[in-house]
């Protein structure tokens, strides 16, 4: 199986005026085609470090990030972040929001490509809306919309249901695995919720802290939808659970 | 389904909010008239029973007519359209030069430490005392008024740009940087709407900067424009056109501002979510 996405022994030391904080150490992994990923790990461990090492946006000390096999330095087309708050433009409505990372088209095909992505997450009744009426939940939904039109290779979730409430949380996590499954990408989902990457991923990397550290690899290997319930999921659930904390 | 109704009601709170605002608002406006009518009422009496000399201060009801003398004679027009050109061309001249460079200087950190100290000791000096010097070099016509108001309105506009381009947040900057943006479109995408409510105080403060600095520089060299129809009258001391001019004077500030209000909220209709908590 060919790599989308390699991470080669990445280490990361962030050095301020207080003294030095070693974030990662040796961070290796792999991301195959269209496999969905998540990163688990107490909050501190350098979880959104990584990501956004991956990201582009932060530069490792050393190691390398390549994308199909050429090395990538800061950002680039094929990789997309959506972030642990939307971060949307406030002075762009719904669609021009989704819309903002769309290069190169023209104005018809910009929007049938925006119609698809908005019913996808489903906002399509909420195109000229501005982000100041918008509920948390459908801000990250328009800011996976942005992320998704930028036709990344690989998606970047930093915990981007974190900040939303239980039943909101739910729902968007199904419409999450039904747009992954539509659209055939790569995510790689940061998340501190254990029961998360197992009813998403297909693959936990759980990492340790001080320095962040990928501690195990556990493939999740249950079939979608699923089913939380099953002792096998319980029983993976508590493996990692008492491996993380 | 859930969501649309939640944003229903959202948006009724909202304008049931703004209709909140809006009554007081009219109570505002009320109470804003009340000082001044009973002002005029009290000079207007004063007047009548001749308790002050009208050579020094003519009677509300006199100045009024002389208004409307200069009004339908077309002479109050033709100073005001003089003095608004003035300030038109200026306040654009001051606004092209000073935008461009307030974002330059705002993203440039080095930039900044180069010019804030002459910046800072510019700012304070009064837009006026240029006058003579300005006369000198550049004659007593139009040219030497414009510079006035362009360097009255370059300050405001220019210190408001920097400070919004330096307020942007780093979070969004980043959200550029991941989708690819160029150093120009991050500009024009991410840095100019992001600064354009600074900006946009900048502008009012500035037009009304001009305003003032405009009306002064008429006063000291101008043989047309209000300040100059004022001057004028205190030549053959006519009080009354004095004072049609000077309420002029004040009643076009206040038009302008309350212009460059209503083209700032068709500009940024995302505005409102900041003004929820009512404004100065
Ligand atoms: N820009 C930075 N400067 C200094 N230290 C940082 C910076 N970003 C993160 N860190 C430190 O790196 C460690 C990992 O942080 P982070 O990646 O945010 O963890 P997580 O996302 O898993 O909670 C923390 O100890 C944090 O204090
Ligand atoms: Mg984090």
């Amino acid at each position: 199986m060919k790599s989308i996405l390699a991470v080669k022994n990445i280490n990361k030391t962030f050095y301020s005026d207080w003294g030095e904080v070693e974030a990662l150490r040796s961070i290796s992994f792999a991301c195959s085609k269209g496999e969905f990923i998540s990163i688990v790990g107490p909050s501190g461990c350098g979880k959104t470090t990584l990501l956004r090492i991956i990201a582009g946006l932060e530069n490792p000390n050393e190691g390398e990030i390549s994308i199909e096999g050429n090395h990538a330095k800061g950002p680039g087309n094929d990789r997309a972040v959506v972030f642990q708050d939307p971060r949307l433009f406030p002075w762009l409505t719904v669609e021009k929001n989704a819309a903002f990372g769309i290069q190169n088209l023209s104005k018809e095909e910009v929007k049938s490509k925006l119609d698809s992505i908005l019913k996808l997450v489903g906002l399509e009744n909420f195109r000229k809306a501005f982000p100041y009426e918008l509920s948390g939940g459908m801000a990250q939904r328009v800011a996976i919309a942005r992320a998704v039109a930028f036709k990344p290779k690989v998606l970047l979730m930093d915990e981007p249901f974190s900040a939303l409430d239980a039943q909101t949380r739910a729902r968007m996590q199904l419409e999450l695995v039904n747009l992954w499954q539509k659209t055939g990408k790569n995510i790689i989902l940061v998340t501190h919720d254990i029961n998360e990457a197992l009813l998403l991923s297909q693959k936990v990397l759980i990492m340790s802290s001080s320095p962040g550290t990928i501690k195990e690899t556990v493939e999740v290997p249950f079939s979608y939808p699923r089913d939380v319930d099953t002792t096998e999921f319980l029983r993976l659930k508590k493996h990692i659970t008492s491996n993380v904390f | 389904m859930k969501g649309l109704k939640q944003i229903m009601t959202s948006i009724k709170s909202q304008t049931l909010k703004r209709n909140i605002s809006d009554i007081s608002l009219s109570g505002k406006i009320i109470r804003g008239l009340t000082f001044p009518i009973i002002v005029i009422a009290i000079w207007e009496v004063a007047a009548r029973q001749a308790i002050i000399d009208p050579y020094f201060l003519p009677s509300p009801s006199s100045i009024s007519y002389t208004y409307i003398d200069m009004l339908s004679s077309g002479l109050l027009q033709t100073h005001l359209l003089t003095s608004l050109q003035r300030l038109i061309y200026g306040f654009f001249i001051a606004a092209t030069i000073a935008i461009p460079i307030g974002i330059l200087v705002g993203k440039t950190r080095t930039f900044r430490h180069w010019v804030n100290p002459t910046l800072s000791f510019l700012q304070q000096i009064p837009p006026i005392a240029w006058i003579p010097i300005f006369i000198l070099w550049l004659g007593i016509d139009e040219a030497s008024k414009v510079a006035v108001i362009v360097y009255a309105a370059f300050f405001p506009i220019f210190l408001n740009t920097v400070q919004g381009v330096i307020s942007v947040d780093p979070k969004l900057i980043e959200v550029g940087r991941s989708f690819m943006l160029t150093p120009g479109e991050m500009i024009r995408r991410v840095y100019i709407p992001s600064a354009a409510m600074t900006i946009f105080v900048g502008l009012r403060l500035g037009l009304s900067n001009c305003w003032r600095a405009l009306v002064g520089a008429e006063l000291i060299a101008a043989s047309s424009g209000l300040g100059s129809l004022i001057m004028d009258a205190r030549n053959f001391s006519q009080a009354d056109r004095i004072f049609v001019g000077i309420f002029t004077i004040g009643v076009a500030g206040l038009l302008i501002d309350y212009l460059l209000r209503r083209i700032e909220s068709k500009l940024m209709p995302w505005k409102k979510m900041y003004q929820a908590g009512g404004q100065s």
